[in-house]
């Protein structure tokens, strides 16, 4: 594999794979919100931390496949061009993001409010949530459409890459909130709490097995539209498939990616259909969380690698 | 500046002899370095543009349908679109293009993002670490604004270039074209969105074949753009089956609440019976 010809690297695929997750945590955390209300509070907290962590490693990797960083006020002089739109959506995030942190202290720390007076609105935090969602929303597309929008990489050139990345995006992010929850799972010894952590994991499994399905859906139909598209984008389609990036792709990215993470949210769903929620197995979580994570990765870096090569 | 003065260089393959004059002038004028190149089966050398290398010229060997083969000798450079993707993506605005349609790039506004490296269907544009900045053939602006003809054109001794204004540059391209029964690449008429270009080549094979991109790869980015709005087969299937997904999800929801209501009434029922 010539990674040596890539324009964008491996530096890139992780700036679109931090704004994917970063977007997509603060998606989950709104829609959770919506739905719930505080009723699981784990994943809003976690939501919270992690897309805000996450925008910050998109900027910075993004800021770090360049000798001059200096330059990233002139960034925001071109409307027409998805970066500068890009830019703006990350420039906003963040903010937002720290802002939306303050109303969501960690337990151990229940002082920090005494400095943020208005974390007790939950009113102020409804909003707060509106504005995450719609910029989440731009963020996770953007980080599709920033492909699309080059005519010059047929690969590249379709809205189903945007809901390719879009899936894959709520699903890293989901399942990121899914293992620092997991992460929690031993430390809780109180059985109330115990029981409602066990049931957050139980409604995260189940939703990210939806959105690993979906993930396969997308990537089934992105891939079919590109071999019978245009010759360029069936040879860049042929590299990942039977080409040189095979095997990366099939075990990266479809058996570490979607398969192994599949198959351990299947049985731990099917061990929570008694809804009993005692008991949970997070040790299984975290590796299907390791194992989705690494899979947006590999999938973002070889799309961008099979659609320059070819 | 009216149409009428846009730059036109007329680029026709048939008469290269794949001297590489142009290769040498180009590299001396614009102060390019020499690098490191290694050989290859096809005799081009060095095999491809790069921050180095501004313009070159790519050899292809063809058979000629009687047995034989055919030497073609292909120059490659910026082609300075019309509407060049190149600046329309960079989002520092460190690209434009002159109203003579030369594309030039500001230095030191260049973030170094590469879109434009991306970009470009011609793969013209290179990241240069000493510049800071991507660098590419400036159609010699320093000569020709002092009357002069780009370095390249200037070097070349079997008269391959022509360099004018646009509207006559094609003219004698269509021309040419008919004379020799062949193909003009890039005459296309300036308007918003055309994927025509300044440099404009004649050739007696589709330039598709000789490594130039296809129409679609040519089109730019606004239109690019526009076509990412959801229209085909395979997006009506994945958004189909999602909202499919998501319906099941809330009808199953509504199922089981309404289920735990029933369930709550009927206790309260007996409840009350026992009562």
């Amino acid at each position: 594999m010539a990674a040596e010809n890539l324009t964008w690297g491996w530096l890139i695929a992780s700036a679109l794979f931090f704004g994917g997750m970063g977007g997509g945590a603060f998606i989950t955390a709104a829609v959770a919100s919506y739905l719930t209300g505080d009723r699981f509070k784990e994943i809003l907290k976690f939501g919270a931390y992690i897309g805000t962590v996450s925008a910050l490693l998109c900027v910075l990797s993004f800021a770090s496949d360049t000798p001059t960083p200096e330059r990233s006020p002139f960034l925001y002089s071109n409307p027409n061009s998805m970066i500068t739109f890009g830019t703006t959506v990350l420039t906003t995030i963040i903010p937002l993001g720290i802002f939306y942190v303050t109303f969501l202290p960690p337990d151990s720390l229940p002082w920090l409010r005494l400095f943020f007076p208005w974390s007790r609105s939950n009113k102020a935090r409804n909003i707060v949530e509106i504005l995450l969602f719609l910029a989440g929303v731009s963020l996770i597309s953007y980080t599709g459409i920033v492909l699309g929008a080059v005519a010059a990489k047929p690969f590249w050139s379709t809205p189903m890459l945007t809901a390719l990345f879009f899936a894959s995006g709520t699903s890293t992010a989901v399942m990121a909130i899914g293992f620092f929850a997991a992460f929690l799972y031993p430390q809780v010894t109180l059985e109330s709490s115990k029981k409602m952590l066990v049931e957050t994991l139980h409604r995260i499994d189940v939703a990210d097995g939806y959105l690993v399905l979906i993930e396969i859906l997308a990537i089934t139909l992105y891939l079919l539209e590109m071999i019978y598209g245009p010759p360029v984008a069936a040879n860049s389609a042929a590299l990942l498939i039977s080409g040189p990036l095979r095997f990366l792709f099939w075990g990266g990215f479809v058996f570490i990616g979607l398969a192994i993470p599949l198959l351990l949210l299947i049985l731990l769903a099917w061990r929570g259909r008694a809804r009993t929620f005692i008991r949970f197995y997070p040790g299984l979580m975290m590796v299907a969380s390791v194992c989705v994570l690494a899979g947006g990765f590999i999938m973002r870096y070889l799309v961008l690698a099979a659609g320059q090569l070819a | 500046m009216s149409m009428a003065k846009e730059r036109g260089w007329l680029i026709d393959i048939t008469k290269c002899i794949g001297c590489r004059s142009c290769q040498v002038a180009c590299k001396r004028w614009n102060e390019r370095p020499s690098e490191k190149t290694e050989f290859s089966a096809d005799w081009t050398n060095p095999p491809k543009l790069s921050s180095k290398t501004w313009t070159m010229v790519a050899f292809h060997l063809d058979p000629d349908g009687k047995g034989g083969n055919k030497w073609r000798f292909v120059k490659r450079q910026c082609m300075h679109c019309l509407n060049p993707p190149c600046e329309s993506v960079c989002p520092a605005k460190a690209i434009y293009t002159r109203p003579d349609g030369v594309n030039l790039t500001h230095y030191d506004r260049c973030f170094g993002c590469h879109y434009c490296v991306i970009s470009c269907p011609y793969g013209v544009r290179h990241y240069d670490l000493d510049a800071k900045s991507t660098v590419k053939c400036t159609m010699c602006f320093d000569r020709i604004d002092n009357g002069k003809l780009p370095a390249c054109v200037q070097a070349c001794p079997a008269l391959v270039m022509e360099f004018g204004t646009r509207e006559e540059i094609v003219q004698k391209a269509r021309a040419r074209a008919k004379a020799i029964r062949g193909y003009v690449f890039g005459d296309e008429d300036p308007r918003p969105e055309s994927i025509g270009t300044h440099v404009i080549y004649v050739s007696d094979v589709p330039l598709e074949k000789l490594g130039f991109p296809t129409t679609e790869q040519r089109i730019p980015t606004g239109q690019a753009f526009r076509s990412l709005l959801p229209s085909r087969l395979t997006e009506a299937v994945f958004g189909g089956t999602v909202a499919a997904v998501v319906c099941f999800i809330l009808w199953r929801r509504a199922r089981l609440e309404k289920a735990k209501m029933e369930a709550v009434a009927r206790e309260s029922e007996k409840a009350g019976g026992s009562e």
